[in-house]
């Protein structure tokens, strides 16, 4: 596994950046563009 | 006087007055103005400091209380003057007189707080507002606005003090999230949380540039940072009480701004992504994030916010510490190292080293001491020839001096790497390099060519080419770093 992963903000649908150890911790995602805090499981997508 | 930012800037205007730029237009930090601004003055090959007297703070507001100044990193001139050797001296020399600095180290004193300037306003509990101060938001995708100059601890058990550059995103009014990197501080911290303590903390966001420089000394543990603060200036390094936790953590005193608080036990926080010094953005996380709650804040009338961008320009107060460091283990290894360079946003984990060569196997000796510290990566061994601040000579001894199948070593992933190296195919550990490109001893070797030394001295360039018509010559830059 490499050092990034891009994740989908839910409500802005922007992409930003994230540590795979984000995956499974059970912190949320802070989407940087809209300011949306929001769980792993409500992005609509997550590459790795 | 003793040393502070505002002595710097008087420094710089009598030796530099063309690279102090004052900039009385409104600007806006939180929303790019400043970044914009320093990348179209990059990209002209200009870094003056910029002073910015009317950036807005996080508010949105003109932040009458204070101004931003930028650009006091940048360049070796400047970095001279801060260290206060003459303009004649070279990278590698100033590399020297960095080490000679962080072993003549100087105890600090401590003073009143009434003769302390940056007590002039102190802020506590509810009057505590970092939206107050104009706060940059530094890349495209950071998180939100981000702080990036050093922070104070104290080890719990020893009382030693630390130093070290941690980005912290600012999450509130009285909030941020510390990326804290497995260094000193982290270790310092994680004693205070497994005895469930808050870790008292300050942060200075202005100061001298040898205050920075001494904060980037990257030696052993029980080292007090302070003392190396103090032979980076040449002068006891002045602390008055912090207001949080009074004698128990002591705090510059001639700081333009200093905030403090403490980091919570237990606490983690997600923080990023930030645009970091390798030129990549470092990706949001949190497993070493912690919250940093902030509790006062502490400035001079008129104080004056500092920050940096990376990687922005050569950065002679972060990267010359680090050369002396280096410099001080290789030669450990092989006397015969000259020079040492890591400097540049091109030299980001790659280490250049220069050596009069003494024995084969003295290059490998040689790079196996750099990869032992920080974050090397690649290393490159050279002759003393060759100048190791310059990618020409680099690019042509490569080019020269190597057959690749013998003197290209390619390590495994044995390294601890950094976070921010976005290669990493592991979360982080890094494999290796190292490159001898220097002369053999064993066999002849093609000389370099030259013009005979006598040839140079007899001809004068002046009685040939008149100084009117060499004056319009235009120089040919084929080099790419300063």
């Amino acid at each position: 596994m490499g050092q990034t992963i891009e994740v989908t903000c839910p409500k802005c649908q922007k992409v930003f950046v994230a540590n795979p150890h984000m995956i499974g911790s059970g912190m949320d995602f802070h989407c940087p563009f809209c300011d949306t805090y929001f769980p792993e499981k409500d992005s609509p997508k997550i590459r790795k | 006087m003793p040393k502070s930012l505002r002595t710097f800037l008087e420094d710089c205007r009598r030796e530099i007055p063309n690279e102090i730029v004052h900039v009385n237009k409104e600007v806006d930090p939180a929303h790019y103005d400043v970044t914009a601004i320093i990348k179209h003055l990059g990209a002209l090959k200009k870094f003056p400091i910029l002073i910015f007297d009317r950036p807005l703070n996080l508010h949105g507001k003109p932040s009458s209380d204070f101004k931003l100044v930028m650009n006091c990193e940048i360049s070796q001139r400047k970095t001279q003057i801060a260290l206060g050797v003459p303009k004649e001296t070279t990278r590698a020399q100033m590399a020297e007189a960095c080490l000679e600095r962080e072993e003549q180290r100087i105890p600090p004193t401590i003073v009143d707080k009434k003769q302390a300037p940056v007590k002039e306003v102190v802020k506590t509990g509810s009057d505590v507002d970092l939206f107050e101060l104009p706060i940059m938001r530094h890349h495209y995708m950071d998180g939100g606005p981000y702080i990036v100059l050093s922070t104070i601890t104290k080890d719990r058990q020893s009382g030693t003090y630390n130093v070290s550059y941690h980005r912290m995103e600012v999450k509130g009014k009285n909030a941020t999230a510390l990326y804290a990197s497995p260094r000193h501080l982290w270790r310092i911290y994680r004693d205070y949380e497994a005895n469930k303590m808050e870790t008292p903390v300050a942060t200075v966001l202005g100061h001298h540039p040898a205050y920075h420089m001494g904060a980037c000394y990257s030696g052993a543990f029980d080292v007090s940072e302070y003392e190396v603060i103090g032979g980076y200036l040449r002068e006891p390094l002045r602390l008055t009480p912090s207001e949080t936790f009074g004698d128990d953590l002591l705090i510059p005193a001639d700081a333009e701004i200093v905030i403090e608080g403490a980091l919570i036990p237990g606490k983690r926080v997600v923080e990023g992504p930030f645009g970091e010094a390798p030129g990549y953005l470092g990706p949001q996380r949190y497993t070493t994030c912690v919250e940093y709650q902030v509790r006062a804040i502490n400035y001079r009338k008129g104080g004056m916010y500092q920050s940096v961008i990376t990687p922005e320009g050569d950065k002679p107060w972060m990267d010359l510490p680090r050369e002396g460091a280096f410099l001080r283990r290789c030669r450990e290894a092989v006397p015969g190292v000259t020079a040492v360079c890591k400097f540049g946003r091109h030299a980001q984990y790659n280490i250049f080293i220069a050596m009069k060569k003494m024995s084969e196997g003295d290059p490998g000796r040689a790079a196996a001491a750099a990869l032992s510290f920080d974050h090397a990566k690649n290393v490159f061994v050279f002759d003393d020839d060759i100048d190791v601040y310059d990618p020409t000579d680099i690019l042509w001894a490569l080019a020269t001096r190597v057959q690749p199948h013998a003197q290209v070593s390619i390590l495994q992933p044995l390294f601890r790497g950094n976070f921010l190296d976005p290669s990493l195919m592991d979360e982080i550990k890094t494999s290796g390099m190292i490159i001898d490109a220097t002369r053999p001893l064993d066999r002849p070797f093609s000389p370099v060519s030259k013009c005979p030394d006598e040839a140079m001295a007899r001809v004068k360039l002046e009685d040939y080419i008149p100084g009117e018509v060499l004056q319009h010559i235009p120089t040919d830059r084929t080099t790419y770093w300063s």
